[in-house]
């Protein structure tokens, strides 16, 4: 028992010691003047600024407001690519009419579209909930899409034995067995949510984490900087992991062995 | 004549299927009684499958027509019950939720006693992955027993387990046969599971009934020598014309 214990511990630490060290190499490295504070701040000066932005609140309201952006762009983005890939994935008709032209769409890297969508949209949250929107949109409806084909179609003729047809057949064979699919577009869509939308809050905005950064590189606030690309990283941490425990909590069956 | 239709309970007349060019079944005329036992044997792609797919109604003939107790049937019945090949059990849902799938309404207490009738009241809450192949078909027999079907229809669905697995399901479809009196329909290609199972054994070649037999056997049987009898009678008519080629280079042997 106490072995069992102490191995788990063990195992918690483990994936923290890699970060550890080079938080402590980080820190040596510029205080004894290896590196010049120009080119990289000390991570205490980097926490002592996060602890004043906290404060005056500024952080929270452009977490806030990142946050907000990156998920309502996921909401409608990923909305509409579930809706199109459940049409697609049901409805060969409908795949053979839509299919083809997404998948050309798709070839074309979205952030490549800024400068047409500045002239579209403007530099307002409009432009940012586009790209986020539309760099969803593909791996979400790609993976619904494929997650239906690809269900076992003898699973769908025993529901319609035992009567299962039209919602009754969506929900018990149909969802469930697209789920697994169906989550690993959101877990890829969540990381090109994030991707996205540093690019375009650094391409134009006046709130935001991208926001922060661009400004503190006029004033060479090296301590800002960082810290906005370390919150970025935690965001995007923290959204995987809500997608992790979706998954955990979704997909029981694939992973409890009960 | 018209007493011989009041009498039989599902009647399969004169239906044809053909797959685009290939026809599979000519003309197939077959009665079954209600409570029968019916095994139809035949090799691969003689059609046997096929005539449970239609009975199931998950194909249409292409001519012809199958009637239940004077009722034409189309489509997807509620009375009839199919066991498949593969046990088919949803792996998002737990045992007793997959049986419950077969229930019109759904009642636990009902689920509850037919997985025990099948034997895995242990494991009313497992995930069915982590059954034996043969414990997912008990599942999928409870499954398709908890509403009581009239019709058990049986596509080979041993085929796929170990011979004593097989032997083990075969008492128990027998036993369940005896104690709720359904008509079942076994699809096999294994002999000796027809004579064990049924009271009438069926073989279709090349679309048609080539041969139509009662086994007057006691129950539960043994595999005796009258089993035997039945056994191997079944087996010479399949193996008809195999076999006098085989005697024909044996006679060779010996003039040698």
């Amino acid at each position: 028992m106490l072995l069992l214990k102490k191995s788990y511990v063990l195992n918690k630490i483990i994936p923290w010691i890699i970060p550890a060290i080079l938080l402590l190499f980080w820190q040596v490295a510029t205080s004894d003047g290896l590196v010049s504070n120009k080119i990289l701040p000390q991570p205490i000066k980097v926490i002592d600024t996060f602890i004043k932005l906290i404060s005056n609140g500024e952080l929270i309201r452009y977490i806030g407001a990142s946050t907000q952006r990156a998920f309502s762009g996921f909401i409608i983005g990923g909305g509409i690519g579930f809706l199109l890939g459940l049409a697609n994935g049901l409805s060969r008709t409908s795949a053979q009419f839509l299919d083809a032209s997404i998948q050309m769409i798709r070839n074309i890297p979205h952030l490549a579209l800024i400068p047409l969508l500045i002239l579209w949209f403007g530099i307002g949250e409009e432009i940012k909930l586009v790209l986020v929107s539309l760099g969803v949109f593909f791996p979400i409806y790609l993976n619904t899409f494929h997650g239906i084909r690809r269900i076992d179609t003898r699973l769908i003729e025993m529901g319609k034995v035992y009567g299962l047809h039209g919602a009754a057949l969506f929900w018990s064979i149909i969802l469930p067995g697209s789920l697994s699919s169906i989550l690993v577009g959101v877990r890829y869509g969540l990381g090109i949510m994030w991707l996205t939308l540093i690019v375009a809050e650094t391409v134009a905005a006046n709130s935001g984490i991208g926001y922060m950064a661009m400004n503190a590189r006029e004033f060479m606030q090296m301590d800002v900087i960082v810290l906005s690309i370390l919150v970025y990283a935690l965001l995007g941490k923290l959204s995987d992991s809500i997608a992790c425990y979706l998954e955990r909590k979704w997909l029981k069956w694939q992973t409890e062995k009960l | 004549m018209l007493i011989n239709e009041v009498q039989e309970y599902l009647n399969i007349e004169d239906v044809n299927k053909s797959f685009g060019e290939m026809k599979v079944l000519h003309g197939l005329n077959l009665h079954i009684k209600q409570g029968e036992f019916v095994a139809i044997v035949g090799r691969s792609g003689c059609g046997k499958s096929t005539l449970l797919r239609l009975i199931a109604g998950l194909e249409t003939p292409t001519n012809g027509s199958i009637k239940m107790q004077g009722e034409e049937l189309c489509g997807i019945n509620k009375k009839i019950r199919v066991l498949f090949q593969e046990a088919r059990l949803l792996p998002w849902k737990r045992v007793i939720d997959n049986v419950k799938l077969g229930m019109q309404k759904e009642n636990t207490s009902i689920a509850k006693q037919v997985i025990h009738d099948v034997g895995l009241e242990e494991h009313n809450d497992k995930w069915p992955d982590i059954l034996s192949g043969g414990q997912q078909q008990r599942v999928a027999l409870a499954r398709a027993l908890v509403a009581e079907p009239e019709v058990l229809l049986l596509d080979e669905p041993l085929g796929a387990l170990d011979a004593l697995t097989r032997i083990e399901m075969q008492q128990l479809i027998e036993k369940l046969w005896l104690a709720k009196k359904f008509t079942a329909i076994l699809v096999t290609h294994d002999v000796s599971e027809a004579v064990a199972l049924a009271s009438r054994v069926i073989f279709i070649d090349h679309g048609k009934i080539a041969m139509d037999i009662a086994i007057q056997l006691s129950r539960p049987r043994h595999r005796n020598n009258d089993f035997t009898y039945y056994e191997k009678k079944i087996l010479d008519k399949i193996m008809g014309n195999a076999e006098s080629v085989i005697e024909d280079t044996k006679k060779l042997e010996y003039a040698i």
